[in-house]
Parts: C-alpha cells; structure tokens; sequence
C-alpha cells in the first residue's frame, strides 16, 4: 500500500509541471509594417498592457511577435488584431501554438 | 527631359529631415531636440492614437533671430504596412506665436502659423523621405522650406540592438542665401534614444537627438 501511495505522489509531482505549462500558451502573429525598433516598442507597449499577456517577444528579422499567456488566458484573435491595428501596424497571421489547442485555428486578414 | 528628371530628383531629394516619427503608439511620449545650421528646436508630443498626436513646439532661427512657440498637431493621412517595409504620410500643422529681438522687429510679437506634409518610405536597410513647410508668422518670418533624405544601413541589427544609419540630408530654403544644403549624417538608435550626427557642407552642425517612451 505505501509503495502505491509513493508511486502516486511520485507520478502527482511529474504530472504537475506538465499541466502548469499546458496552461499557458504561446501565440504567433505575423505582423506588417514592423521594420524598427520604435514599431516593436510599440506592439510590446500595447500587449504589456494587457493582464492576460505574461510576456512579448518581438522578432523584427521575421516580423513576429510572440506572446506568453498568463496561466488560463488568452486574447481573442479579434482583440490581437485589434491591439495590433491600434498600435499602427496590420496583422498577417495568427498562429496559435499547439499547447493551446482549444484555440488552434488560425486567422488571416489578407 | 532633363528639366523632369530635375524635379524628380529635387521631389526626391529636396525635402526636410524626415526625423523619427511624428506620431507614436497609443499613450507615446516623445521628446525631439533638433539642432540644424538654420535652427534650434524642441518638440514634445503625446499621441493619444496611432493616428494623430499633440504637442508643443518651439523654435528659434538663428539669423533672422526670432521664435515660435506653437501648438503642434501632427495627424497620419496615410499608412501602408507591408510584410518588409512601411510608408507614411503625415500632416504637420501648428499655430502660436512668433517673437523676434532683430532690426526692425525688436520686441514685436506675431501670430504664427505653419502647415507641411511629410512622407516617408523604409525597409530594414533602406530609408527615403520628403517634408515641406509653409510658415507665415506675419511681418516676422514667411516661407517655404523642403528637405530629403536617403538613408543606408550597413547592418541589420535585433531589437534592442544599437542600430546605424549613414544618411544624406538635401535641404531647400528659397529665402536662404545657400538655397540648397546638403548634410551626410549618422543616425544611432538604441532603445528609447536616436541621436544623429552629421555636418553640412557650410561646416555647420546638426545634431538631433530623440527619446520616445
């Protein structure tokens, strides 16, 4: 009986990283117009503002952001595009990465 | 023929010093400090949005000696966001007042306006811009001015890194006893700071230096 019991909480405290990062989720979007520096202080101005965004990398050789939910949240593709468009520059494409696969489609307004 | 290809060269290259943009991201604060062989200036604006943005701007022309203080409101007409690059249009447009100490004018204030378009066009390693300029500032000042530039960067740097730009300034004021000046300069931009560098062909400085939050 102890054995399964170890072997439970063992199996518990592997399993639990696994969910917390499962939680959180890594989206892609493809941005237009975003050729310096003062483009990618912008779009990350605007995405740190919002509560559900844990992190914002700006990628401006391949013209991507990529943005770090908190654990549990997302941004609608509407509400990115609209933070984008807001900031100045036009979204290309949204790709949601496969930990968040409730939220996998991917949107293009071209 | 020639005579087009002129004033296509001129359209292309006789223009203002298209500096860093004069509209910011929602809620930017941006500080210009430009220093030129005709001027000194400050310009503080806020952008409310992407689109427009309001602010302060002084000036003082050296020869002439006189000011302007205005309020500047710059607006975004036109933006094309492509995968590789961007082009703008912007209307600059202010309105205060001018004070002048010189000859005629000691103490004299003025009503001032002034009203300009500019344009611009860049990619990572390419940069091309035209500004122009009508100010009227009664009895004080009045005139037309116009710049270009075309700019090179030597390497394509990550965010975050320090960037470089060698850049060549055309500029045209008819009422100038030098119409025409042209000032090679360097552009550094790092973080929230571009300063540039450079010297017209009177040996006269420019020095312009820019932080945006």
């Amino acid at each position: 009986m102890r054995k399964i019991i170890l072997s439970m909480a063992m199996v518990f405290m592997v399993a639990m990283p696994v969910s917390v990062q499962a939680a959180s989720s890594l989206t892609y979007v493809d941005v237009n117009g975003m050729v310096c520096d003062f483009c990618a202080r912008a779009i990350e101005k605007v995405f740190g503002q919002q509560e559900a965004v844990s992190s914002v990398d700006v990628n401006l050789d391949d013209k991507f952001i990529a943005i770090e939910f908190s654990e549990d949240q997302t941004l609608s593709d509407e509400k990115i595009t609209e933070l984008v468009t807001h900031a100045g520059y036009d979204v290309r494409q949204i790709r949601r990465d496969v930990s968040d696969a409730d939220d996998s489609e991917t949107k293009s307004d071209e | 023929m020639k005579i087009l290809n002129l004033v296509i060269l001129s359209i292309i290259l006789s223009a203002a010093a298209a500096q860093a943009r004069p509209v910011s991201y929602p809620g930017g604060l941006t500080g210009m400090l430009m220093n030129n062989g005709d001027s000194n200036s400050v310009h503080v604006h806020y952008s409310p949005t992407a689109k427009m943005s309001v602010g302060y701007k002084g000036e003082y022309w050296r020869d002439s000696e006189y000011q302007i203080h205005a309020v500047q409101v710059n607006n975004l007409l036109k933006r094309w966001n492509k995968p590789e690059s961007q082009a703008n249009i912007y209307l600059k447009s202010g309105a205060g007042i001018a004070y002048s100490d010189f000859g005629a004018h000691e103490n004299e204030i003025e009503p001032a306006f002034f009203t300009g378009f500019a344009t611009d066009w860049e990619d990572r390693r390419r940069f091309i811009s035209y500004e122009n300029r009508f100010t009227h500032a009664g009895d004080i000042a009045s005139g037309f001015e116009q710049s270009a530039r075309v700019g090179y960067a030597p390497y394509e740097g990550d965010y975050g890194d320090l960037h470089t730009w060698l850049m060549l300034e055309v500029k045209h004021i008819p009422e100038n006893a030098d119409h025409f000046t042209v000032t090679p300069l360097v552009r550094f931009f790092k973080g929230v700071h571009l300063v540039e560098i450079g010297m017209n062909d009177n040996k006269e400085a420019l020095f312009n230096w820019v932080i945006r939050y």
